[in-house]
């Protein structure tokens, strides 16, 4: 059941577009990355959803009734800020408490539920401390249990581990996940760490300039991007221009592949094909495809990134398990031969190489 | 012997600024302290009559009683008359008589009293009247009887009657002498009266502008701050001009136009004048604290109270103010003591409301008693920092400045921006009426007597007779003379005095720092007095007196001032990569050439604002300079104060107005220089960090 749905959305500052035109519905329950570069206007989505920001046009249903003239203190969602925002003249408990205290709730149902979330987030023992006597993870903590406190329909977390280092941040966005299935929450969650958005999220929605490029399973946004900034901007990608011929086959350099070509791209003259590393094969001159040079290798533990030049002049990049290259051992400035798997091939329009 | 060698320029540098500093800041301050604790002169009666009575306990008995009944015996009769006074005094009694009348006159009087005495009264005098004789008349003859007994120092004491020594005495009047009683109480009053409502006030128009809820709020930021700027008095001199007996408003408006009020009655003067004046010339330094403040708050932290589920007054009440709290306080304190040492507005318009500020003043330009003046002065300064200490030791230093700046996107109620927008435009508008009238007064012969144009005010208007003949603005240019010379030289030693704390790290470096902030905890007047104290015969040699000279003007001004530029300097040189410094190190360049080509033009900025604020301070300032200015060498400031105390209204508007537009036009060229925003608020930002 879509519990909110933003319609065609747009705002702007000044003479910048931040949120253009968007529409997305969220499912009751449903964990929605917002994932893009800075300035791609993830955070005003977020913080039009939260009430901080109004949009110049367009309409934010929640169960059906628009909600977008409400003040913040009348959305019924919890907010996690990137800053953390603790109230620095309060202890943790006051802090986790503020919600129910505002909403005049007995003392004795607030200390019931601020030890109830001390616990979930694992704080316990630390209730009558400051914010500034925690580490940087504990404070995010204590904003997580806080917005959890009067139990919203909703919590928004905008970037809340990109202040963390990143040991701490992989940890914690486990716990987040794991704290958000156990009360089976409503979220959205901005980041713009592309592998943070893919493990964390049941749908990751890309933004670039305002406007929603994709919304997908995390799966679906790597293997299948549909612009050429989704394939960019989640993972490495190599953009070649290929042809289509006759719908079944692709012609990349002077390679020729079985993959079946979309309608919508079989009649035209110039395709961009966009190739991920691990799917680049590499092996030594003269067995088949593609010729080549080695034109550097860096090595990364469990993988060899090898950037090899075409004989077209290109450049592609070729991530090799680092057992399959001590075999092949080959050195800089080698010739080579490279093929890609056919079945990985993201097929875009136009030629964008 | 290497490392000595590489530091050297460094550690000679070091010493050669420290023992500027030292003479300059260090000496006057402690001169001051030293000074308030020397007694000299006759001992009070009480005191000479305890010492007498020690002196007495020593005789043996038999002795004593024979030679007491011998003492009083012998007394002539204008003795018996001082000594019925004296122990009149000692029972604790009113002299009920003119001690100066002729003597038969006062011995009539003297028995009389006598006889009019109760049993108790009597019997009580018959105790005390031999040892008020002795006291007073036959102190020598005993000294002589006990001299094997006595020590040298105790002997003369009790013979002459005098001392030299130290003590709290001077401290003490403050709880002895109903003058100083008075005024102490006064002091405290008015002070804490204008904090909290200058604090109170600073805070609606920082907390407006930080929210976006004031019209057109870099306007009201560039106003608000005229008088941090302004010369000593405006506000005083312009509220008589509106306000006083013969104000507009007073007597041409409410009384003349409307015959509501009586302007001789209800006028300014007194109480409510000086709150309104004091707290208008104060608002800035509030503001500039609580702007400070405000502007360094995480707006997310309140969006976070908002998303909560806060109303807009729960999060103010419960999140906004008590985030400003430690601001609120250091505002609290720094106008305390603002108000506590400042002498111009109540010396103005509340010269019937004696104040700690106005017995100092006496003290030292009327009487020369830089004795008690300089404990008056620590009296002045006691109370706001013992309240600091006690801020400080409760609530530790809590600072909630964040980096992300941004303010919250939480709209205002409506209400609440018209009542914010009611106050500061209210303050402002007030503040710019009053600046009219001082334009408007310097223009015009005689305010509201005769409104014939002139210029004579500027040119050849003056106040003849006081100090010397004074034409015109001609102090206006001394001023500058004064304040030109000091200000380049003062931006220069505490840009060098930063780089030599911060990035030559040379011992001792921390406290010659201490020393040169000292000017900035302690009011202008502790300097000033202590300038007296300190240059008036140094060393005892009357060649290097500096008093009544132009370079003990410039002198105090300079480091009285300073202090900026080393925050400044600081400031820049925390932001600034140390490795900078040592690359050039390792190229080969000197300390020297790594301070003037490296290091230099990256404070250039901190050199410009330095310069900058003692240049503006020098011509405004008043507290410091009022006690060094001589017929020879005046000051600008110092002349419309007395101008203003006079009545002569327009030689002191004129001179204000002078002064003003070189302010005006200083800041503004500099400003167009620098590109960088308004420099005024960041001399403000620095000084509200150092408070």
């Amino acid at each position: 059941m879509t519990q909110v749905a933003l319609r065609d959305i747009s705002k702007t500052f000044g003479p910048v577009r931040a949120v253009d035109g968007v529409s997305l519905d969220i499912e009751s329950g449903e964990f929605v990355c917002l994932l893009g570069a800075s300035g791609c206007g993830k955070t005003t989505l977020l913080r039009i959803l939260g009430g901080f920001t109004r949009p110049d046009m367009g309409e934010v249903l929640v169960n059906g009734k628009r909600v977008d003239m409400l003040p913040p203190n009348r959305r019924e969602v919890g907010f996690v800020f990137q800053s953390y925002a603790l109230f620095p003249t309060k202890t943790v408990a006051e802090n986790i408490g503020f919600g129910l205290a505002v909403r005049r709730r007995p003392k004795t149902e607030i200390a019931a539920r601020v030890a109830e979330l001390s616990e979930l987030v694992r704080l316990n023992g630390m209730e009558q401390r400051y914010p500034h006597e925690l580490s940087g993870g504990q404070q995010q903590r204590v904003a997580l249990a806080r917005a959890l406190a009067t139990r919203p329909a909703m919590l928004l977390l905008d970037e809340p581990l990109s202040a963390l280092d990143a040991k701490i941040r992989a940890h914690l966005r486990g716990e987040i996940r794991a704290i958000v299935d156990r009360l089976g929450i409503t979220t959205v969650y901005v980041t713009h760490d592309q592998e943070e958005a893919l493990s964390i999220a049941d749908r990751v929605a890309v933004m670039d300039a305002g406007r929603l490029l994709q919304i997908d399973s995390p799966m679906d946004i790597y293997l299948r991007p549909r612009e050429r900034f989704v394939a960019d901007f989640v993972g490495t990608s190599n953009a070649l221009a290929a042809r289509p011929v006759d719908g079944r086959r692709v012609q990349l350099a002077d390679l020729t592949m079985d993959v079946p070509v979309p309608d919508g791209l079989a009649a035209a003259s110039s395709i961009t094909v966009c190739i991920r590393p691990e799917n680049v094969v590499v092996r030594p001159a003269g067995s088949g495809g593609g010729a080549g040079r080695l034109h550097s290798v860096t090595f990364s533990g469990a993988m060899v990134r090898a950037v090899v030049a075409t004989a077209e002049g290109r450049e592609l990049v070729a991530d090799v398990p680092t057992h399959e290259w001590r075999r092949l051992a080959l050195r800089r400035g080698d010739a080579i031969a490279w093929t890609v798997r056919p079945d990985s091939l993201i097929l875009l329009p136009g030629d964008q190489g | 012997m290497a490392r000595l060698l590489r530091h050297f320029p460094a550690y000679s540098a070091t010493a050669a600024l420290g023992l500027i500093l030292l003479v300059f800041i260090a000496l006057p301050v402690g001169m001051v302290l030293s000074e308030s604790v020397r007694l000299a002169g006759p001992i009070p009666l009480h005191d000479l009559a305890r010492i007498t009575e020690d002196a007495l306990e020593r005789l043996d008995p038999a002795d004593r009683a024979r030679q007491t009944e011998r003492w009083v015996g012998s007394l002539r009769p204008e003795e018996r008359t001082a000594t019925v006074a004296g122990a009149l005094a000692l029972v604790g009694m009113n002299v009920p008589w003119d001690r100066r009348a002729p003597f038969d006159e006062q011995a009539a009087a003297a028995e009389a009293a006598v006889r009019g005495l109760t049993a108790a009264q009597r019997q009580k005098f018959d105790a005390v009247y031999p040892l008020a004789a002795i006291t007073l008349h036959k102190r020598i003859a005993l000294a002589f009887r006990l001299r094997d007994k006595l020590t040298p120092a105790e002997f003369d004491q009790l013979r002459e009657g005098t001392r030299q020594g130290y003590g709290l005495d001077h401290y003490m009047a403050v709880f002895n002498s109903p003058r100083l009683q008075t005024a102490f109480r006064n002091s405290l009053s008015l002070s804490a009266v204008v904090s909290v409502v200058a604090t109170a006030t600073g805070f609606v128009i920082a907390y407006g502008i930080n929210r976006g809820a004031i019209l057109g709020s870099r306007l009201v930021r560039y106003l608000t701050l005229i008088p941090l700027v302004s010369p000593p008095v405006v506000i005083a001199t312009a509220s008589i001009l509106m306000f006083g007996r013969n104000g507009a408003v007073t007597k041409g408006l409410l009384q003349d136009t409307f015959g509501l009020i009586d302007a001789d009655q209800t006028n300014l003067y007194g109480w409510g004048g000086v709150i309104l004046a004091q707290t208008l010339a104060h608002v800035p330094h509030a503001f500039i604290i609580l702007d400070n403040v405000l502007s360094k708050h995480d707006g997310r932290i309140e969006e976070a109270a908002a998303s909560q589920g806060a109303s807009a007054w729960q999060v103010f009440a419960r999140v906004t103010l008590p985030m400003t709290q430690p601001g609120i306080a250091r505002s609290l304190v720094l106008v305390f003591m603002l108000i506590m040492t400042d002498f111009g507005n109540p010396l103005i318009i509340g010269r019937d409301i004696p104040v700690l500020a106005g017995i100092l003043y006496d003290e030292m330009t009327g009487f020369q008693n830089t004795r008690l003046a300089a404990a008056v002065a620590v009296w002045m300064i006691l109370p706001a920092l013992l309240i600091y200490v006690l801020i400080e030791r409760i609530g530790r230093r809590k600072r909630y400045a964040s980096a992300v700046g941004a303010p919250p996107e939480l709209p205002v109620p409506a209400q609440a921006r018209f009542a914010l927008n009611a106050v500061a435009w209210g303050v402002i508008g007030l503040t710019l009426v009053l600046y009219g009238a001082i334009v408007l007064a310097s223009f015009v012969k005689i305010w509201r007597v005769d409104h014939t144009p002139t210029l004579a005010w500027y040119i050849t208007g003056g106040v003849a007779g006081f100090v010397s003949e004074q034409h015109g603005v001609t102090a206006v240019w001394e001023s500058v003379k004064v304040a030109g010379l000091a200000a380049p030289v003062g931006g220069m030693l505490a840009v060098a005095l930063a780089y030599l704390v911060e990035r030559a790290r040379v011992p001792g470096g921390n406290a010659l720092g201490f020393i040169a902030l000292l000017p900035a905890i302690l009011p202008g007047v502790i300097l000033g007095v202590g300038y007296v104290v300190a240059f008036n015969l140094p060393l005892g040699i009357k060649s290097l007196a500096l008093t009544g000279t132009m370079v003990i003007l410039v002198l105090n001004i300079l480091f009285a001032n300073m202090f900026i530029g080393y925050l400044a300097g600081r400031a820049v040189l925390q932001r600034y990569d140390a490795v900078v410094e040592e690359a050039a190190e390792s190229l080969g360049a000197s300390l020297w050439q790594r301070f003037a080509w490296v290091t230099l033009p990256v404070m250039r900025h901190a050199l410009v604002l330095g310069t900058l604020y003692v240049f503006v301070h020098g011509l405004t300032t008043l507290s410091a300079v009022i006690f060094l200015v001589s017929p020879a060498h005046k000051l600008a400031s110092v002349e419309i104060f007395d101008a203003a105390e006079r009545g002569h209204y327009g030689v002191a508007s004129a001179l204000s107005v002078t002064i003003l537009l070189i302010v005006f036009a200083v800041m503004g060229l500099i400003h167009w220089m620098e590109r960088r925003g308004p420099v005024w608020a960041k001399v403000g930002a620095l000084a509200a960090d150092r408070a």
